[in-house]
């Protein structure tokens, strides 16, 4: 044997070693890659069936609260307001069988017993505590592991996906230790080199993917997580916080857990709080379009305009459906002194809403139910903050201070009166007649005076009493104002919003059936029953004719005594 | 020389063919992993889909049945109205008045807390179809309801993934051709290099295409 032939020989045995190891190798990476790809069925399979067992619960629960709510609720309430006609007609006897059963059907109902009911109170039962207990808790957990189950499914799906890659290489190497057997010289050291180094990398990768930690949420902080949903649903938002901090305690950079705690202490007041933990779910991984829409309006509540500027246009990129985020960002650039650009993303967000409008009808569909509370809010929140400007902040209101408002107060207050009305119109132009508000000229209304008929003892009018505040008690008001410039037949709405909200039990809709100028006075009115009054409250009135606000006062109805 | 030459070059051929049969073996298992993760995501929102459903069609139901009762105290209210109308007066009048008083505040009571009165349309009817339609759009905006798309990406994925095993099919008729060339002599060893190199050079641009348009 020549020393060309031993050299051969050598090269030969060592290709015949190498092919073995790496055979033995690739079935070890085969295992890895078959086991991981069953765990990843395995945690798929568990996520389904958590999917589905959540459904059944949040189906089931939200099947029996609608139905204690509407069985067994409503029909106490009607037996109440009967009960109540009787004792208002003075028929006690006729009152106290109401009553007796009512009093019988309230033992019927759980969410008439007395851990969710209090009749004296004058309220209607907790019904979000009613839920809470009935399935909110239930199916905030097994959505949580429906979740943490399709995170471990995707870990273990990466992990076998890698392990396929591994098995690639390794089958390429093999293909290159073979070639190395048919050649001589250079060309198979550099087979064999090159072989040797992809299966090194492939020993070393598979490592490194089998030491990498699958992610994991124990049910320690699913538990206390799914407790403060159900706690955070029936406005206990304290005991929710605690909650929330136990959850995080156990996995700590739990997103849904700081999400959700940014929630609560937003609802108790508690803005750089609630700020800090949305900061913290977006960097743990909330990059949704609802946590960066809260985390806008907080940098916004908190004077941080530039920040809300900078979070608002990022969630708009990722959906600029979102109008209610749209009409924030506008907001937050007046308020940052860019009133150009403010206007014209107001301009934008009618434009869109307009668009949205148009595009359901022609799809024969409706815009979300939400888009008329994003109109509606969005032009509460100029109002809010035009009544922060002025010293006059509302409890329901929330706007920032102004000492951190950046605009020329002036020209804020002017561009901000010219928005009000812009959505004002296109809200009731859209709801109303489903079109832009028409380019017709608007009517004049004077400043609105409220009062009460007074009538002489043969029941004729003799005047109205006017003022801005009345005695808990009132069942009738007359907005008296003075018009011109109205159109015989145009769209006639009026809206009634207490303390911030609209009574839409108290809208009236019709069409204009007075003269083009004149007065008028308007009744807004529970005199068609003896059973109602006005509760007490700020109340605000606003008049539309032809989609234009043309007319916007306020009384106040004061508290029992 | 000249036919080691030949031979160092159909090794490395084989070896190119054996490098980019497995890098589409790998595109593939790839693409077929990710269609079963897109079946997966359509799976689950059509679990969201039917939970939504569900869930508004018994809100709705609740509404309506709540604006039935209204209606019925509504419209006694306005029979109890033409009786009044119809009697003139005396304490037949004064209980009917009473009773009408009673009917529409409970009509009231109904309205202000068991259905949303946005849906009240001018002529006393409920708009069942345009609350449904609202809160179908809500829950599309709001979670994710629509399966069809993840199903659709999921059924792109599986032809991606078929259509790169059959450029393996081609990758093992060039590798077959290329061993053919090694262990031939002769002319014919040419033809099967040059039949190689069209396979190996097609497969390599189907996959690539197949990569980039899907």
């Amino acid at each position: 044997m020549n020393q060309t032939q031993a050299s051969e020989e050598r090269s030969e045995n060592l290709v015949a070693f190498l092919i073995a190891t790496v055979a033995v190798l690739a079935a070890v990476i085969t295992f890895l890659q078959t086991y991981s790809s069953g765990k990843g069925d395995e945690a798929d399979r568990a996520s389904t069936q958590f999917a589905l067992q959540a459904m059944q619960v949040r189906t089931g629960g939200e099947t029996r609260a609608s139905h204690e709510w509407q069985g067994a609720y409503q029909t106490w309430y009607e037996l109440d307001l009967q009960a109540l006609a009787a004792d208002l007609a003075g028929d006690k006897a006729a009152a106290d069988r109401f009553r007796l059963v009512r009093d019988r059907i309230a033992g019927l109902s759980p969410i008439l017993s007395s851990k969710y009911f209090d009749p004296a109170s004058g309220e209607t039962p907790d019904y979000y505590g009613y839920q809470a207990d009935t399935y909110i808790v239930d199916s905030t957990r097994l959505s949580e592991k429906f979740a943490a189950y399709n995170e471990i499914g995707d870990a273990w799906d990466d992990r076998s996906k890698a392990f396929i890659v591994n098995l690639t290489l390794l089958a390429v190497s093999l293909a290159l230790f073979g070639l190395s057997t048919t050649i001589s010289g250079f060309m198979r050291t550099a087979f064999i080199v090159l072989g040797s180094v992809i299966s090194l990398v492939v020993l070393a990768w598979a490592f490194v993917v089998m030491l990498r930690p699958l992610p994991a949420l124990p049910d320690t902080a699913i538990e206390a997580y799914s407790q403060g949903v159900g706690l955070a649903s029936r406005g206990d938002y304290s005991a929710a916080v605690q909650q929330f901090d136990a959850a995080l305690a156990a996995k700590p950079g739990y997103a849904n857990a700081l999400y959700e705690r940014g929630n609560s202490h937003f609802w108790i007041g508690d803005y750089p709080a609630s700020l800090a933990d949305y900061e913290a779910a977006v960097r743990a991984g909330r990059t949704d379009t609802n946590a960066g829409w809260n985390l806008g309006w907080t940098y916004y509540l908190l004077g941080r305009f530039d920040d809300a500027i900078r979070v608002d246009r990022a969630v708009l990129e990722q959906d600029p459906s979102l109008i209610g985020v749209q009409f924030n960002l506008a907001l937050a650039l007046m308020v940052n002194g860019q009133l150009q650009e403010a206007e014209a993303e107001y301009q934008k967000g009618v434009d869109q809403a307009i668009r949205e409008m148009s595009n359901a009808q022609q799809a024969g569909t409706q815009p979300p139910s939400s888009f008329w509370d994003y109109m509606d809010a969005s032009a509460a929140d100029i109002d809010n903050l035009l009544n922060e400007m002025s010293g006059n902040p509302k409890p329901w209101g929330q706007a920032p201070t102004p000492t951190t408002i950046r605009a020329d107060q002036l020209q804020l207050r002017a561009l901000a009166d010219k928005m009000f009305y812009l959505l004002k119109d296109t809200t009731v132009a859209l709801e109303f007649t489903g079109n832009a508000a028409p380019q017709t000229p608007r009517g004049i209304a004077t400043a609105f005076q409220f009062g009460q008929e007074e009538l002489d003892e043969k029941g004729n009018f003799v005047r109205y009493n006017t003022a801005t505040s009345f005695a808990f008690g009132l069942n009738e008001i007359q907005v008296l104002f003075d018009y011109s410039g109205m159109k015989k037949g145009a769209l006639e709405v009026w809206k009634v919003y207490r303390d911030g909200v609209e009574d839409p039990t108290l809208r009236v809709i019709g069409d204009w059936q007075l003269e083009e100028s004149g007065s008028a006075a308007k009744p807004i009115s529970y005199a068609y029953s003896d059973l109602f009054v006005f509760s007490s409250g700020r109340y605000t009135v606003e008049f539309y004719e032809d989609s234009h606000l043309i007319g916007r006062g306020i009384f106040t109805v004061e508290e029992k005594k | 020389m000249k036919t080691e030459g030949f031979k160092t070059f159909t090794a490395i051929m084989i070896a190119l063919v054996t490098i980019a049969s497995a890098l589409v073996a790998w595109r593939a298992a790839v693409a077929s992993s990710e269609a079963s993760q897109a079946d997966f995501s359509g799976l689950a929102a059509a679990i969201n889909a039917e939970q939504e459903q569900v869930l508004n069609d018994i809100t709705v139901s609740v509404h309506y049945q709540a604006f039935l009762a209204y209606t019925r105290y509504n419209e006694l209210g306005y029979k109890l109205q033409d009786a009044i109308d119809a009697a003139g007066g005396g304490d037949t009048v004064a209980s009917l008045k009473q009773l009408k008083s009673d009917v529409w505040g409970i009509a009231y009571g109904l309205q202000s807390i068991f259905f949303p009165s946005r849906y009240l349309r001018p002529d006393g009817t409920y708009d069942s179809q345009r609350e449904i339609q609202e809160k179908t759009a809500e829950s599309e905006r709001k979670q994710d309801t629509k399966p069809d798309l993840h199903f659709s990406r999921a059924d792109d994925l599986r032809l991606k993934a078929d259509l790169l095993v059959v450029t393996l099919i081609f990758l093992g008729v060039s590798f077959w051709m290329f061993t053919c060339a090694q262990i031939l002599r002769g002319t014919m060893k040419y033809a099967f290099a040059v039949g190689g190199m069209f396979f190996l050079a097609a497969s390599v641009m189907g996959a690539s295409l197949i990569e980039i348009l899907m």
